[in-house]
């Protein structure tokens, strides 16, 4: 009982996705007037829908192409497309043939000059392909027709990642396009193992997904599970890969993330020459890593481009600022209202007299400061740039200072409270952050009522929750519970590059070494 | 089925909430950070009607020194402005009262002030001279040990004469007068004329292996205190039987072994000179043969340096230095044998700690004379104690001569 | 390691290690300075401190070689190889039975604790009832994540004991221990029989059986795992002698914990280290606890395979809890844990030494 209660199973039903529009005629007819107006008629004739009818040029055929404004890369139609039927057939002296489908062949093959062709006979995918931004050939007298890619549209440039910026790494981050993202990815891994897996999501808003890894390192179940998982997915409209995330994660009611998400092409190359699989998906930058463990929510990619000793050291750090974001406000309450005894004597006295007029119980003051505290975050985010930066200096000094003056809360909390703020900052992954305020109120809350003994039933049930979540088959907790000792080489520190040689031990991997030994091939 | 035990599960997690039993915000706590106990001289009998055994008892004067947080911080910063005004600005109160168990007396205490005294910060137990001489120091140290709140770490003086006055002295550096006790007791290390701390712990260690002890004493003279001396309990009732001043005690930490710091003074061609003494150690051997008479030979190895030099002796030569040392020696010994005589002689009380020796290193013999070490028989003082000293001097310090 | 999804169904012999020193160390820690220092009146107790445990780790062995000869089979499976049905279904009662005692007295023994050391006038019954959620919420997911934690827990109890000693250093005078070798064998002997209750635990790997992956590693592993509780009570016992002295650990409720109230954190960073000790103690309770918890529960249901872990669970708990809420005070308790120990070095010690004999008698072996 209690198992389902935190750590639910999903269903996994195989369905078919496929698309069953009812009322539509799904033929295409041979003459292009009716597939026109039959096309116009399925789209209800929007304003930026485009057909021109010309002819090819010598014969008297009429061929038509049709596409979204805004979609297409008008330049390209102009020139490639139009001018090289109305001319090229001409220019390069060859004979119209007489039949419609010798005359697509022929264009196919012989006349235009753009790269992306393809000769289809279903109407579904006659119209996903001008909703994508294809421009669709109509020949009168067959039944046939040319998709061109034709896609061009604005988009965001490559910027640098917002949410993940370093100190030292490449500035490249993901936009919302994905072609350039699985060219960023290509960039990054050369290897012809590295597979590409293409398939459409969502029932309305068929987004392109791709599945990425490197064939030959990842262990091949971890694969068939990503595939298997994703292939359930059956809703309208899969916006962002969080949908995505959500649905396949094992258990939704865990506070931690089970899947990774980056905005940056050298932690997913990173990740997948470990052996995980990513997901990109149309329309976001946000790419998903899968499996993820407890210990990656502690990586930063920076830890690898700088030295080894800072980045030990800096991992380290992370793990006391993981420990202060959901502990010292418990701290202070338990050692403040419950066990005085350990505070040493003169600050003792010193929180006392500095306590002296406030109202409230150390564990109302600490949720109403760190309530105060989420209410700043939360505001911080919608605010333009410029205000925003400045909510966090006026949050911080004034209302903390005027609290204090005001003899609501206690200096003392005031530090906690700071302290744990920029503690749950230091954290690389944002989900982990979310995770570990969750955390804190409920180990507030423990330490309210029972002091010291409250926090470490507190941290005894995280660690069996960690212990028992799952992510893809790997548990969390890996590489402490199951213990793989080799691994611990990246996890609290972060050995020299010359040491990790191996691919991390959990994950299985196929190919196991990293780093050629001498003049051997790895 | 699910849905139902979710929610019974949910509903056993709100019992939680309902109580913090034990939750007492810092603020609203008396700490108290010394205890002096005293004998209450009469008996008032204010009842008229009988009075239980408990009551025609002796009976204790407990004082209690509170920390008043507010004026601890002293009127400074925004922070904490609260009710400090009307307490003169003070940073501690001094609370009595009487009764025949501590526990009661706490108990009465706590309708005196709205804070709950707080015991887990306290650092110093007086005991009054008189309290010690009746044998009360066992009794009153059971509360502090046998209950949790206790540091083991407080520390244990006896006062001379009255234990409360030791909580009234005005303290200097320090805000409170028992920190400042407390502060003088570390600053022993620096002159050895008194014995290092000692905690609530060792005395009842001492208690358990019902050997005497000593515990150092702390003297009161207008309004200021000092740590001088030690008392010294015997081991058949735990009563306080004399005192040591600071030469004797200084004796005694040499035999010990406890001396960190001294300085002898002696005369050598009428020229006065002071030895600065940078660590002693101090061995016990001894000759059981005869379990009468057994005979002790205490070694006590000292280095140090020469402090002050009144006149005109040559440092640079070997034999003035040679007699500097003698000359320490000599002193040593006449410090030490004066008070092995006094204790062996007058109190017959074994604070040498040599009959822990003969269980550690003599146990056979030990255990023969052990009921009778320093009482009845008392084989203590029968036993001869010898002590033999050597110095070093290791440095003369900058100058060699102060005049041509 | 084998499947993919790192089974529900296996751990290795790390956690096998982890598992028996987790289990064994517990209560015992904090009484068997007193217990042995009682018995021996000087600083010999180190020798009946080791006799205890290499005799208790000759019958672990046992044990272990025992379930090593039937790989993934728990005891009612064995047992029935070896004798019969009937036989081991009473035999897996009664050990089911001696294990859900074990936790009440477990429970009752944490609250104790935390009642004197770290609460005041927090009622014990909620302490422990606290306390016994959060094991029945460990113990509702598979034994493997039980298994897996010991591995997480290990350090931190190894490093706070650490740190007691450590910070003991200081206070430890040689002379206080002496004199040695003057305890007659009498004694000697009788401090060891005080420290065989401290050793058990060990008989959950009876059940654990079903889940190790590599038998061949199980009986250098399981010694290995004993010694280190062996190791930490020889420590602690010595420490405790010489920063105290022999007639202080005699006459002190828990020594143990004296010696964790005499550590002073240099630079006064925070005082009362026994408040710190005592609460990560309660984690290595935790463990014991849960452990004791999740083998009743496998005891249980592999003798009533109908029936669902959980719904053992849901009708257990309330009476665990009733049972080990019944002794009033301490004395009962006490006396509740003798004879608990009692019925421990029975179902630890000659039940699987009984066992293996007539296993290897019949010639019975598990098919590997």
């Amino acid at each position: 009982m209690l198992r389902h209660v935190f750590n639910k199973r999903l269903k996994y039903q195989k369905q078919n996705v496929e698309d069953k529009q009812n009322d539509m005629p799904s033929t295409i007819y041979t003459d292009i007037q009716a597939n026109l107006d039959n096309i116009k008629r399925i789209l209800n004739a929007p304003s930026d829908f485009i057909q021109r009818i010309f002819t090819i040029s010598d014969s008297e055929k009429k061929c038509a192409i049709v596409c979204i404004d805004g979609l297409v890369d008008k330049d390209m139609i102009n020139d490639q497309l139009i001018k090289n039927i109305q001319l090229g057939m001409q220019t390069a002296k060859k004979e119209v043939p007489a039949s419609s489908d010798e005359i697509l062949k022929k264009l196919k093959n012989e006349v235009l000059s753009t790269y992306e062709l393809k000769i289809v006979d279903i109407l579904d995918d006659v119209l996903l392909a001008i909703l994508s931004g294809d421009t669709a050939l109509f020949i009168n007298g067959t039944d046939k027709v040319l998709l061109v890619g034709s896609k061009g549209w604005d988009s965001r440039g490559i910027d640098e990642p917002q949410t993940e910026s370093l100190v030292r790494g490449p500035r490249e981050g993901f936009t919302e396009n994905i072609r350039t993202n699985t060219m960023l990815v290509r960039r990054q891994v050369k290897d012809p193992n590295l597979r590409l897996e293409s398939s459409k999501v969502g029932r309305r808003s068929k987004r392109d997904l791709v599945v990425c890894y490197v064939e030959g390192i990842v262990h091949p179940d971890i694969v068939a599970e990503v595939n298997r998982r994703l292939k359930t997915i059956d809703i309208d409209e899969v916006a962002e890969s969080g949908t995505i995330e959500q649905w396949i994660e094992d258990s939704s009611l865990s506070p931690f993330p089970q899947v990774l998400h980056t905005e940056r092409p050298d932690k997913v190359a990173s990740a997948i020459l470990q052996g995980k699989v990513a997901i990109l998906l149309d329309g976001t930058p946000f790419v998903l890593i899968a499996p993820t463990t407890f210990v990656s929510l502690f990586q930063s990619q920076e830890d690898y481009y700088e030295r080894w000793i800072i980045g030990s050291l800096l991992r380290m750090l992370r793990y006391v600022a993981a420990f202060f974001a959901v502990f010292l406000p418990a701290l202070y309450i338990a050692l403040v209202s419950f066990h005085q005894g350990m505070i040493p004597s003169k600050l003792a006295f010193s929180i006392a007299g500095a306590r002296e007029g406030v109202p409230f119980p150390a564990i109302i003051e600490a949720l109403m400061m760190e309530a105060t505290l989420e209410l700043l975050r939360e505001a911080g985010i919608r605010l333009p740039k410029p205000i925003g930066q400045t909510i966090g200096i006026v949050g911080g000094l004034v209302i903390g200072e005027a609290a204090v003056q005001a003899g609501i809360v206690s200096p003392v909390m005031i530090v906690a409270v700071a302290v744990t703020a920029i503690s749950s900052f230091a954290i690389p992954s944002y989900g982990a952050g979310i995770a570990f305020r969750i955390l804190r109120f409920g180990t507030m809350l423990a330490a309210g009522i029972f002091g010291l003994y409250g926090i470490i039933l507190t941290y005894i049930m995280i660690n069996i929750h960690i212990t028992r979540l799952k992510s893809f088959g790997i548990p969390y907790s890996t590489p402490f519970a199951p213990m793989f000792y080799r691994d611990w080489k990246d996890v609290a520190i972060r050995a020299p590059i010359t040491a990790i040689s191996k691919r991390p031990q959990y994950m299985q991997t196929v190919d196991k070494t990293k780093i050629g030994k001498g003049d051997e091939s790895s | 089925m699910d849905k139902l035990c979710r929610s019974i599960w949910i509903f056993c997690l709100l019992f939680l909430v309902t109580g913090c039993w034990d939750q007492n915000e810092i603020e609203e706590r008396g700490f108290v950070i010394g205890a002096a106990i005293d004998m209450v001289e009469e008996q008032t009998d204010d009842s008229g009607g009988e009075m239980s055994e408990i009551e025609l008892g002796d009976k204790y004067k407990l004082t209690y020194q509170f920390v008043v947080p507010g004026n601890f911080i002293g009127g400074s910063s925004g922070g904490g402005q609260s009710g400090g005004g009307a307490l003169e600005g003070k940073p501690f109160l001094n609370l009595t009262a009487e009764g025949a168990s501590i526990h009661q007396i706490t108990r009465k205490m706590a309708a005196e002030t709205s804070r709950k005294p707080y015991l887990e910060h306290i650092n110093l137990i007086v005991l009054s001279e008189e309290l010690s001489r009746k044998g009360h120091l066992r009794d009153v140290m059971d509360f502090f040990v046998r209950d949790h709140e206790m540091r083991r770490v407080a520390k244990v003086m006896v006062s001379e004469g009255e234990a409360r006055k030791v909580l009234e002295i005005s303290p200097q550096h320090e805000k409170m007068p028992v920190l400042f006790i407390e502060s003088l007791s570390e600053n022993i290390v620096k002159h050895s004329t008194s014995l290092p701390p000692i905690n609530m712990g060792d005395v009842h260690s001492y208690l358990l292996k019902g050997n005497s002890f000593i515990i150092p004493r702390i003297v009161v003279k207008n309004n200021k205190g000092a740590i001088l001396g030690a008392a010294i309990f015997n081991s058949q009732d735990q009563k306080m039987i004399g005192t040591l001043n600071e030469s004797e005690t200084l004796g005694l930490n040499f035999i010990t072994g406890k001396v960190k710091s001294a300085v002898p003074e002696f005369l050598i061609n009428g020229q006065l000179v002071a030895f600065e003494i940078k660590g002693a150690e101090s061995k016990i051997e001894a000759d059981v043969s005869d379990k009468n008479q057994i005979k002790f030979t205490v070694k006590i190895n000292v280095d140090g340096n020469v402090g002050e030099l009144y006149g005109d002796l040559a440092l640079e030569n070997r034999s003035v230095l040679s007699e500097i040392e003698e000359k320490t020696a000599k002193e040593i010994e006449r410090i030490t044998n004066r008070v092995i005589d006094k204790i062996q002689k007058k109190y017959k009380a074994d604070v040498f700690e040599l009959g822990a020796y003969l269980k550690q290193e003599h146990y056979k013999t030990w255990q023969q004379v052990n009921k009778e070490w320093d009482k009845g028989e008392n084989y203590f003082s029968k036993s001869v104690v010898d002590v033999q000293v050597r110095v070093d001097v290791r440095q003369i310090g900058a100058s060699i001569k102060m005049v041509k | 390691m084998k499947s993919f999804e790192y089974g529900d169904s296996e751990v290795g012999r790390k956690e096998v290690l982890a598992g028996v020193a987790n289990m064994v160390i517990g209560f015992g820690v904090l009484t068997l300075p007193r217990t042995v220092a009682n018995a021996t009146h000087s600083i010999d107790g180190w020798i009946s401190i080791s006799l205890g445990g290499l005799s208790v780790i000759f019958f672990a062995g046992v044990l272990a070689k025992l379930i090593s000869r039937f790989p993934k089979k728990n005891l009612h499976e064995f047992t029935s190889l070896i004798i019969n049905k009937p036989i081991a279904t009473i035999l897996t009662f009664l050990f089911a039975s001696y294990m859900m005692l074990f936790i009440c007295y477990e429970m009752r023994v944490v609250a104790e604790i935390s009642k004197l050391y770290l609460f005041d006038q927090t009622p014990t019954e909620v302490i422990c009832f606290v306390f016994f959620l959060v094991t029945i919420y460990a113990v509702s997911g598979p034994s493997t994540v039980i298994l897996r934690l010991n591995l997480l827990f290990m350090p931190i109890i190894l490093f706070i004991i650490f740190l007691l000693i450590v910070m003991n250093i200081g206070f430890f005078e040689f002379k206080t221990t002496k004199p040695f070798f003057q305890t007659g064998w009498s004694g000697i002997l009788r401090g060891s029989k005080e420290t065989i209750f401290s050793f058990l635990g060990f008989e959950t790997l009876l059940f654990y059986n079903s889940f190790i992956n590599a038998p061949k590693n199980t009986v250098k592993f399981t010694i290995m795992g004993m010694s280190i509780p062996l190791l930490l009570y020889l420590l602690v016992f010595v420490f405790v002698v010489g920063v105290f002295g022999v007639e202080v650990a005699e006459n002190t409720l828990y020594p143990t914990a004296e010696l964790a109230k005499r550590v002073e954190i240099p630079g006064g960073f925070f005082e009362r280290f026994e408040s710190v000790f005592f609460t990560i103690w309660v984690v290595t309770l935790f463990s014991t606890a849960s452990m004791a918890f999740d083998v009743t529960l496998l005891a249980f249901t592999s003798i009533f395979k109908k029936i669902k872990r959980m719904t053992f669970i849901f009708f257990l708990s309330p009476l665990i809890y009733i049972i080990a809420m019944s002794p009033q005070n301490f004395a009962e308790t006490s006396i509740f844990g003798e004879w608990i120990s009692y019925l421990g070095i029975g179902f630890s010690m000659f039940m699987p030494l009984l066992l293996l004999v007539i296993a290897m008698m019949r010639g019975v072996k598990g098919n590997g």
